[in-house]
């Protein structure tokens, strides 16, 4: 019973995107390969990103649109919070630039005579 | 003010229209990029203007018609135009030195460019905490861009490492930012700050996810690696970008935060900080590419910064002024001479110099003067000397420190410091002196015919951007230490002198000799009214003694480019440690004359090791000092005698100045400083600089020797120090070949009487000691400029070679003789006066066994000056020094006036003891007092006046008889003398002047084994050692940088809690 109250407390969007991050932060460390590297990271900003996301959701109120549901008057009281959706957006396309810079390197790196796996680039050292 | 917001739609319309505008020419499109830079920079300027001297407040700015909470504010205040105007300003220095790979690359470069500055510059403006994300996105994506734009493979490689841990910071960041917004309800950091939510538990950890966000930002140890590698292999002009302008504007990133941290997190980020400040120099210590060194200097450096605007905020340093001035100070020196030493590097080629291999084009020569002078004010700041604004930050730093009594924090502090002057220094000396001292060789028409001769390496347009870091820094330094009310015009005298003879540089050296002595003379009628007796005793040994060497510096033909700045600069430097008023001015000084005797010692032809251990010893020496300084409230201010407060600081002042006398233990950058550097600058390190640590010593015990904790037993040991100082001083010197050594090692060994007779503490200890410091300035004098003119007409500086001189140069035989006759304290002259004193106050002090080792030590003394006057001008003359001649006037002429007051002193010893007594009376006691021309001590008395007498009379008598008793008299020739027949394989081992005293080495020579170098050499490995443990945790590998990055946030997570 105990438990299970203790489940129910965890928000289920944070909780998984707390896992998300988790695994991209494990592919990143663990996954030699400069593409995996790159999805991993994509993973991990997954992961942020619904992290971010739990924090503006708030149990049983509506989404952030002035309709029927919620005119402007009732708004703050029946509306989940807009602000960390529109975090969310900006944050997903710096995400996109840094995965798209993160494969042109990797396509570069390869290009250039390279190894595909990340221990093939530590001549800079010490 | 303008909005800010211009400049950024400025920008990225610039660099959106860069494709476009490049289809009309690379000029064109370069000119826009560095028109945009400029224009950020004359807003910048503007910003300052108005803040600073129009009056007006700091201004924030809404945006899109609102502002906060509903809107991003954008603040411009003090430190945020001061912050554009400094990435604007490195970020135009790079670009201008970036022309040509710009040039040469894809446009795309230019464009990254324009859009990282930008970005940084809005991490710098923004009031918003997800706003700071996307500009810090902004600049970290263009930076990546940026750092592979010439598409070389190091960088490439180093690029993606880069990302990585740029990645993980950002969603570090992310995750704080979110959560920060949770708890205080607001994006606005202001807002944030005054909201109650963020200080709870969770707050905290969500504080901390952006903190350690924007910590791993700012390259911590370990987690660091990366970025070395970004700075090792991008084009230099990125590295500076990155190593300057990004480091100001995550500083600044860093500093706006701060009011949402609680203790915890403030200590997390001073002990991440000096953690780094330590680790980064100690692994720089181990470099061998100049970059990479200069990466570790650069991670080393914004660590301090960030670590002391934390402690501030920990321990009330001294509030917003002080941080404006020590982490400003540090920030702006780093930013500058790290952005010109980059600039450098790359302006030289120069990759592989820093530990001595050669490569690149600076294994063919030296740096060209300009160059030099470029070089070695970058690096001059970069190790805070004076007048840089390192060194103002450096002292502030530590006084405060010293005022919260962290000295732990102090000593990690002040000791990564010299790890990083050593360094920094070695590659300085390593790219202006060339292989193996060519710039000096060159001058001295020595050369061997058939060596290449070596080549200058001129800079062209690639030294401008460095020299104007150079420029700025020198303005800032000046305008920083007028802040600080270190305003006196004398004490900045050096300065002004070494700048303008450096400007006319290639006029005459005797024109330039005669103005060092206007100068020094200058100096001294300014300054007559500020000095009492015992400075002007002084005055005549330092002012004096420069303007006499600068006058001997004519000796020698030609310009002598570098020496007579150098010199006139150190001698006003030892002016101006006589006239300092305050702690701050008189060590500024100090450091002054630190530099430029360092510079001094560098000028020297073999001189590259012997002048990194006299700046790494002196700068240690001074530390300590400056430590003794700030820890006793008061200390150096006129008049101040032995309070309370002064305790064990007294003992720091007199290790520091110990290590600057070069007494037994510390004295291992003697021998070479004095034997390496130009003959005239080794005389004058010699007579006349060490007697900068003697007034600062009388001074010091005066004011603090009554106080001294266990007086009497730290005086025997003082005493003791200055006899074994003085003992191995004479032990060594006489095994010497080498002329310069043995006067070097005499040098060390006659400051160790001085020492002794300080520590004997009375009014006859104190005369002697001054008696004996005035005696060996007029002796040492005349031996050095003596066997300056020898060496240089014989061209050799080993005594075996020489031989017989002394119907070549009858007048040098004769200022040698007279000189050891005074040096080793023989009747008529006037270090028999000197023997007797100390000998009498030893023994009225009751210190029997210090008298009988020193009689023992001079007796010593007397092998050496035998072997130097017999070796050198009696003996065989050499067929090959038949032509020799006598001295130039310019080493005569001093020579001669020297003998004079020496004669004249030693016939009326009054005339130099009456102001030496009148002097020593206002702190002691009378014990000797002259009746007549007789000095009485309660032992005996001794007149000078009647011992010339009687030994003139007695000589006179002798010479008289030997004349009327020579019945048929034979010259004797060089060859009447019977020869072996054998040719021996070495010619030298037969000479009779070679190992010259080899019965007594088997004798005493386990005493001069050299223990001393043995020590130091064995720290040095230690502390090499303990740079090359660190290094490998950088092992290049970019996954296990993530790691680095991941575990340092988890221990900085641990830590923190713990606290």
């Amino acid at each position: 019973m105990n438990a299970l109250e203790v489940l129910a407390k965890i928000n289920p969007v944070a909780a998984s995107g707390a896992v998300l991050v988790l695994v991209g932060l494990w592919g990143v460390m663990a996954k030699p390969n400069l593409f995996k590297i790159a999805v991993a990271f994509s993973v991990m900003e997954t992961g942020v990103n619904l992290v971010i996301l739990s924090v503006g959701y708030i149990r049983g109120r509506t989404a952030p649109i002035l309709d029927s549901a919620a005119d402007a008057a009732s708004a703050s009281a029946r509306m989940t919070d807009p602000v960390p959706q529109a975090l969310v957006l900006t944050a997903i396309v710096i995400g996109l630039a840094v995965t798209a810079l993160m494969l042109s390197y990797a396509v570069r790196l390869k290009a250039g005579g390279g190894g595909s796996s990340i221990e093939s680039y530590g001549e800079e050292k010490w | 003010m303008v909005n800010p917001l211009y400049l950024f739609a400025a920008s990225l319309a610039a660099a959106f229209l860069l494709p476009l505008v490049d289809k009309l020419g690379r000029r064109v499109s370069l000119a826009l990029v560095y028109a945009t830079i400029a224009a950020w920079g004359a807003v910048a300027l503007s910003y300052l203007w108005a803040l600073l001297y129009a009056g007006v407040g700091a201004r924030a700015f809404g945006t899109a018609g609102f502002v906060a909470p509903l809107a991003i504010m954008l603040r411009v205040g003090p430190e945020e135009a001061a912050g554009l105007l400094a990435i604007s300003g490195v970020g135009l220095l790079a670009a201008g030195a970036m022309r040509r790979p710009l040039a040469e690359a894809p446009i795309g470069g230019a464009m990254t460019l324009i859009t990282a500055l930008m970005g940084m510059s809005g991490i710098v403006l923004t009031r918003d905490l997800f706003n700071l994300f996307v500009f810090l996105e902004i600049a970290s994506i263009s930076t990546y861009g940026l750092i592979a734009f010439d598409d070389r493979r190091g960088a490439l490689r180093a690029g993606f490492k880069y990302m990585i841990a740029g990645g993980i910071a950002s969603a570090l960041y992310l995750i704080g930012v979110i959560y920060v917004y949770r708890f205080s309800g607001h994006l606005n950091l202001d807002m944030a700050a005054a909201a109650p939510g963020l200080f709870g538990g969770a707050g905290t950890i969500a504080v901390f996810f952006l903190l350690a966000a924007l910590l791993v930002e700012l390259k911590p140890f370990p987690a660091n690696g990366w970025a070395i590698d970004a700075y090792q292999t991008a084009d230099p002009g990125v590295s500076a970008i990155l190593s300057g302008a990004s480091a100001t504007a995550l500083l600044l990133a860093l500093w706006k935060v701060m009011p949402l941290l609680g203790e915890a997190h403030l200590a997390a980020v001073a002990g991440s900080g000096l953690a780094t400040f330590a680790a980064g120099n100690l692994a720089g210590a181990r470099q061998g590419r100049a970059r990479r060194m200069l990466g570790y200097s650069s991670v080393a450096q914004v660590g301090l910064v960030a670590a002391v605007a934390a402690l501030d905020r920990l321990l009330g340093l001294g509030g917003l002024r002080f941080t404006y001035l020590v982490a400003g100070g540090l920030l702006l020196n780093h930013l500058l001479a790290k952005t010109g030493l980059f600039l450098l590097s790359s302006a030289i080629g120069d990759d592989e110099a820093a530990r001595g291999g050669a490569a690149g084009k600076r294994g063919e020569g030296a740096l060209s003067p300009f160059g030099a002078v470029v070089a070695g004010v970058l690096a001059a700041a970069l190790v805070g000397l004076p007048p840089f604004p390192g060194f103002w930050a450096k002292w502030t730093l530590i006084q405060a420190l010293a005022g919260r009594e962290s000295w732990w924090l102090i000593a990690l502090i002040l000791g990564a410091s010299l790890v990083e002057a050593f360094y920094v220094l070695r590659w300085l000396i390593a790219i202006v002196k060339g292989e193996a001292g060519a710039l000096a060789k060159g001058e001295r028409g020595t050369i061997e015919p058939g060596a290449p001769i070596p080549a200058r390496i001129r800079l062209g347009a690639g030294a401008l951007a460095p020299a104007l870091a150079a420029a700025a820094l020198v303005v800032s330094g000046v305008m920083l230490g007028w802040n600080l009310s270190v305003s006196d015009p004398l004490l900045w005298a050096p300065f002004a002198a070494a700048a303008i003879l450096f400007a006319i540089d290639r006029a005459p050296g005797w024109l330039k000799s005669l103005l060092s002595i206007a100068a020094a003379a200058a100096f001294g009628w300014l300054a007559y009214d500020r000095l009492d007796g015992l400075r002007q005793l002084f005055a005549i040994m330092l002012l004096g003694g420069g303007a006499m060497y600068s006058f001997a510096a004519m000796y020698k033909g030609g310009a002598r480019r570098g020496l007579h700045p150098l010199l006139s600069a150190a001698t006003l430097a030892l002016g101006s440690v006589l006239v300092a008023e305050t702690p701050l001015g008189f060590f500024f000084a100090w450091e002054t004359m630190t530099l430029a005797s360092f510079l001094l010692v560098l000028r020297g032809r073999e001189s590259r090791a012997a002048a990194l251990s006299y700046i790494v010893f002196g700068l240690g020496g001074a530390f300590l000092l400056m430590v003794g300084l700030v820890a006793i409230p008061g200390a150096w201010s006129s008049g101040s005698t032995g309070s309370a407060g002064a305790g064990w600081p007294v003992f720091l002042i007199l290790a520091g100045l110990l290590v600057k006398l070069g007494a037994l233990g510390a004295h291992v950058w003697l021998p070479g400083a004095y034997a390496e550097s130009d003959d005239e600058a080794s005389g004058f390190l010699s007579s006349s600089l060490s007697k900068a640590g003697v007034f600062v010593m009388v001074v010091a015990l005066a004011a603090f020797g009554r106080v001294l904790p266990f007086q009497a037993t730290s005086m025997r040991i003082l005493g003791w120090i200055g006899l074994a100082t003085a003992l191995f001083g004479a032990l060594y010197a006489i095994y010497q070949e080498d002329i310069k050594k043995t006067l070097a090692w005499s040098s060390m060994g006659q400051i160790g009487y001085v020492i002794l007779a300080l520590a004997i503490y009375d009014q006859a200890g104190w005369t002697t000691a001054l008696y004996l410091a005035l005696n060996h300035f007029l002796y040492k004098s005349m031996l050095f400029l003596a066997i300056a003119g020898v060496i240089q007409r014989v061209g050799t500086r080993n005594m075996y070679e020489m031989g017989g001189l002394i119907k070549k140069m009858p007048f040098s035989f004769l200022s040698v003789l007279m000189a050891i006759i005074a040096l080793s304290g023989v009747p008529p002259l006037s270090g028999f006066g000197g023997k007797w004193l100390l000998y009498s106050s030893l023994l009225e002090k009751g210190w029997y066994i210090e008298a009988a080792v020193a009689f023992f030590a001079s007796a010593v003394a007397f092998l050496y000056l035998f072997r130097l006057i017999h070796t050198i001008f009696l003996g065989q003359p050499k067929p090959s020094q038949a032509m020799v001649r006598e001295a130039p006037l310019a080493l005569t002429i001093p020579q001669g006036l020297l003998m004079v007051v020496l004669f004249a002193v030693s016939a009326f010893p009054r005339l130099m003891l009456d102001p030496i007594m009148r002097v020593v009376g206002e702190a002691f006691d009378p014990v000797l007092r002259f009746e007549g021309s007789a000095l009485v001590s309660p032992l005996g008395y001794w007149d000078g006046t009647l011992s010339m007498i009687v030994t003139i009379a007695v000589f006179a008598l002798c010479f008289l008889w030997m004349i009327a008793n020579l019945h048929n008299p034979q010259t004797v020739k060089q060859f009447n003398i019977v020869y072996a027949a054998e040719r021996p394989f070495r010619p030298e081992t037969t000479h009779y002047a070679w190992n010259f005293y080899a019965p007594y080495e088997k004798a005493l020579g386990f005493l001069t084994r050299h223990r001393g170098e043995r020590f130091w050499a064995a720290v040095g490995t230690g502390v090499d050692a303990v740079g090359g443990a660190i290094r490998r945790v950088y092992t290049g590998n970019g996954q296990t940088y993530a790691l680095h990055v991941v575990l340092y946030v988890v221990a900085l997570y641990l830590l923190m809690g713990a606290l």
